[in-house]
């Protein structure tokens, strides 16, 4: 019985709103796939203070510390006051003195840049020094 | 008029099924990486790197087509039938790096993988995956959690 090679379906993304830059075939930027649900972006977010030295969120995890305020600017809590909202799906604090905040989040008009500036901008939070705090999005890059 | 403090609702995991082990003496004091999926069901974040049977790193930046290895490693880590070796899960997102590294990123709900048995499962694929032959058998698995790389 004759056979027909399937050449569709491929892992790159099906579809432009779930997937990054890359083209089809071979890839030529990280492609990220969602494969349900809505458009992901991850941020990585490191605190720091104006030194650009890493503030220790391993004890900011209580209501109003850091680590909340953090995710209320993330999700556009006092949405005002900032260029972005997203919803967050997941998040990671990392358990030693990095500083270190992941999230996952979904329906984001956050750019990395304005993400950045909004942390800065607030100066303290729960009287830890951000404003050196640096936001990257590296995709669903883990390490 | 009577301010009352808020004391509940902080950022650590509500329940156990989201949360990774974090505050575990409760004392609200981070004492290992927490990891909260605020919906859904638990995930678990592995960072793959597709090497071969010497340890090489394999690019797979035109392993992407339909039939290619990047398939064939997505597919075994949704692998249906739950055995001794294969786990299953629903993958929720992944990520095939740009460059040579070999990196596949992958987000799994509903999963009981550990590093080790997808390791496994993939490096079983064996030495010839996919359209373009590629050695997967000298595969690592990392169990990152959600941490994201800096790039």
């Amino acid at each position: 019985m004759a056979e027909l090679t399937r050449v569709h379906g491929s892992p790159s993304g099906n579809v432009t709103y779930d997937r990054s830059v890359a083209n089809v075939g071979d890839i030529s930027a990280d492609e990220l796939v969602d494969v349900s649900g809505r458009k992901l972006n991850f941020f990585k977010i490191v605190i720091q203070n104006g030194s650009n030295s890493n503030q220790d969120m391993r004890t900011e995890m209580g209501p109003n510390e850091c680590v909340e305020k953090v995710l209320q600017i993330v999700q556009g809590y006092n949405s005002d006051n900032y260029n972005g909202s997203a919803t967050i799906l997941a998040y990671q604090v990392e358990g030693d003195n990095t500083g270190q905040i992941s999230v996952a989040v979904e329906g984001s008009s956050w750019s990395a840049s304005d993400l950045q500036a909004a942390i800065r901008e607030t100066t303290t939070l729960n009287s830890i020094n951000v404003t050196g705090s640096d936001v990257t999005a590296p995709g669903l890059d883990l390490t | 008029m009577a301010d009352v403090t808020r004391v509940h609702g902080d950022p650590l995991g509500v329940v156990n099924v989201d949360l990774s082990q974090g505050d575990t003496d409760a004392d609200g004091v981070l004492d290992a990486t927490l990891t909260v999926a605020n919906v859904g069901r638990s995930c678990v974040w592995m960072a793959l790197i597709i090497k071969n049977g010497s340890g090489t790193a394999q690019d797979l930046q035109a392993e992407v087509d339909t039939g290619d290895s990047v398939e064939a490693v997505l597919k075994a880590i949704q692998a249906s039938e739950v055995s001794s070796t294969q786990y299953g899960g629903e993958i929720l997102a992944y990520q095939v790096e740009d460059d040579t590294s070999g990196q596949i990123s992958v987000m799994v709900a509903g999963s009981n993988w550990t590093a080790s048995t997808m390791q496994t499962a993939v490096r079983a694929l064996g030495t010839t995956v996919g359209n373009n032959s590629v050695d997967v058998s000298g595969t690592t698995v990392t169990d990152t959690a959600m941490k994201l790389a800096t790039s």
